[in-house]
């Protein structure tokens, strides 16, 4: 049986990152992998966020303009805001990782960098294969899987993009790792820790 | 290409699926999801394709009732009431098979009988789904107490001259036509109502009561030109929308010569919380 050279490189990605992005660079289609990656599974992640923090409350809505509202137009509008911010997230936290790694004495193009980190997105394939399991469950219950299966995702992709980190800047895990959540933490501190120190 | 089917292929064909069933599953549950009030918030799974959940028929009863017939229903389930045959009623009790317990909720029971003396036929329901098939010509009334699941009224029900419904969660559809002199009263606090009513010429009036303080109504009613409207509203909270004629009133509007009309309608909401959007076509 012949498969295409695509699966294998998603499927060793998950065990051999190191390996698979040193393919990728060598044959100089890093960039696009990591941009198909990212859009693929930002569809996915995007989709089914938004059918089951908002879509299924609209499905026992039964007022034609509100389910029309939040059924019709909060697939198209959530999905196409979670792919933007995906893609956006992927090229600004790319820069923030590069910008880390360089901190590091990283010896990679910012090129490579973005292809290492479009690995965050890879593991939410297990959203995928749980989608049927999120989108049949009562409303709360939905959430806590989606949250569960994101939660195991992002961790996941977490491992794998320090790998493939380290890999391209050529140092260790431990500097990688920093280099990746940073653009989490950032995030976190604007979204979080800025608006509840102005509260208090 | 690559022929072997290595550990890397494997997990390869895993990651394929999971962007094919990804991008599949919120389509497919999309496609069925619709704006339809369903018997049960159950009850569109097993329309999925991927999902093998079934219903099976409990217990069914078959009641023969007088002209006149009252409707009492108390429901934390599903309900369909349907077009049933001369004077029969029939009642059947469905259970779903292959959804976990701790999803249906632990509690269920139903209670189902027929008391000739006062021509009223009573259905209480937790955990179960009701398919009841009425005689849509000869209903008096219909009490409803809906406090989860669903109600769907898939009938006319011709000459229904009572019709009460206190909602608290879950949802309501129906569509009544040729109704004449009636009284239809709505209180829904949770939950989401979806109905018609089709007016045919009637002498008298009659009244539409709509109480919100949260959930939802959207409510259609059709009417002869004829006969004269009275809207009277009272708005502490939520949103009121309502329409005569495609026309937005305010709290009150009243037809010229409604008062000395044969035939009238009217109707009182008051909204403290939730949506009401009331339109009155003629």
């Amino acid at each position: 049986m012949d498969f295409p050279s695509i699966i294998r490189d998603l499927g060793e990605s998950l065990i051999a990152p190191r390996q698979v992005i040193r393919i990728l660079i060598a044959e100089r289609r890093g960039l696009l992998f990591g941009f198909f990656i990212v859009l693929i599974f930002s569809i996915i992640e995007g989709a089914i966020a938004t059918l089951t923090f908002i879509g299924k409350l609209a499905t026992w809505i039964p007022v034609g303009f509100i389910g029309w509202l939040f059924g019709g137009l909060s697939l198209l509008f959530g999905t196409t805001l979670y792919v933007i911010l995906s893609i956006g997230y992927w090229i600004i936290g790319g820069l923030i990782v590069h910008l880390f790694c360089k901190l590091f004495n990283g010896q990679g193009l910012f090129e490579q960098t973005l292809t290492a980190f479009s690995y965050l997105w890879l593991p939410a394939f297990i959203l995928g294969l749980g989608a049927p399991f999120i989108l049949i469950l009562d409303y709360i219950t939905g959430i806590g899987l989606f949250l569960l299966l994101f939660s195991i995702s992002f961790i996941w992709g977490l491992i794998l993009s320090s790998q493939a980190i380290s890999e391209v800047h050529g140092f260790g895990v431990g500097k990688a790792l920093l280099s990746v959540i940073s653009p989490t933490v950032i995030l976190f501190i604007i979204l979080i820790i800025i608006p509840l120190g102005l509260t208090l | 290409m690559d022929k072997n089917l290595s550990l890397g292929n494997i997990l390869g064909i895993l990651i394929l699926l999971g962007i094919i069933i990804g991008i599949l599953t919120p389509i497919i549950a999309f496609k069925y999801r619709g704006s339809k009030t369903y018997t049960s918030p159950l009850e569109w799974l097993l329309k999925l394709p991927f999902i093998n959940i079934s219903k099976k028929l409990v217990e069914k009863y078959s009641f023969s009732v007088d002209e006149g017939l009252n409707v009492v229903v108390y429901v934390s389930g599903g309900i369909e009431i349907t077009e049933g045959t001369d004077k029969k009623v029939q009642v059947k009790v469905y259970e779903y098979t292959g959804i976990p317990s701790w999803i249906m909720g632990l509690e269920k029971t139903y209670n189902i009988y027929y008391n000739k003396t006062i021509n009223t036929l009573y259905i209480d329901v937790k955990g179960y789904l009701i398919e009841l098939k009425l005689p849509s010509n000869i209903v008096h009334s219909i009490t409803l107490n809906i406090k989860g699941g669903g109600v769907e009224i898939d009938t006319s029900l011709k000459n229904l001259k009572e019709f009460y419904a206190k909602i608290s969660g879950g949802a309501l559809k129906f569509k009544f036509s040729n109704l004449a002199k009636s009284k239809i009263d709505i209180n829904i606090s949770g939950g989401a109502l979806d109905g018609e009513l089709d007016y045919t010429m009637f002498k008298g009036e009659s009244y539409l009561f709509l109480s919100v303080s949260g959930g939802v109504i959207d409510l259609d009613v059709r009417q002869p030109r004829s006969i004269k409207v009275m809207v009277e509203g009272n708005v502490s909270g939520g949103i009121a929308s309502i329409s005569i004629g495609g026309s937005h009133i305010g709290n009150f509007f009243k037809d010229e010569g409604y008062d000395v009309a044969e035939g009238k309608l009217h109707v009182v909401y008051r909204i403290s919380g939730g949506v009401i959007d009331l339109g009155i076509y003629r």
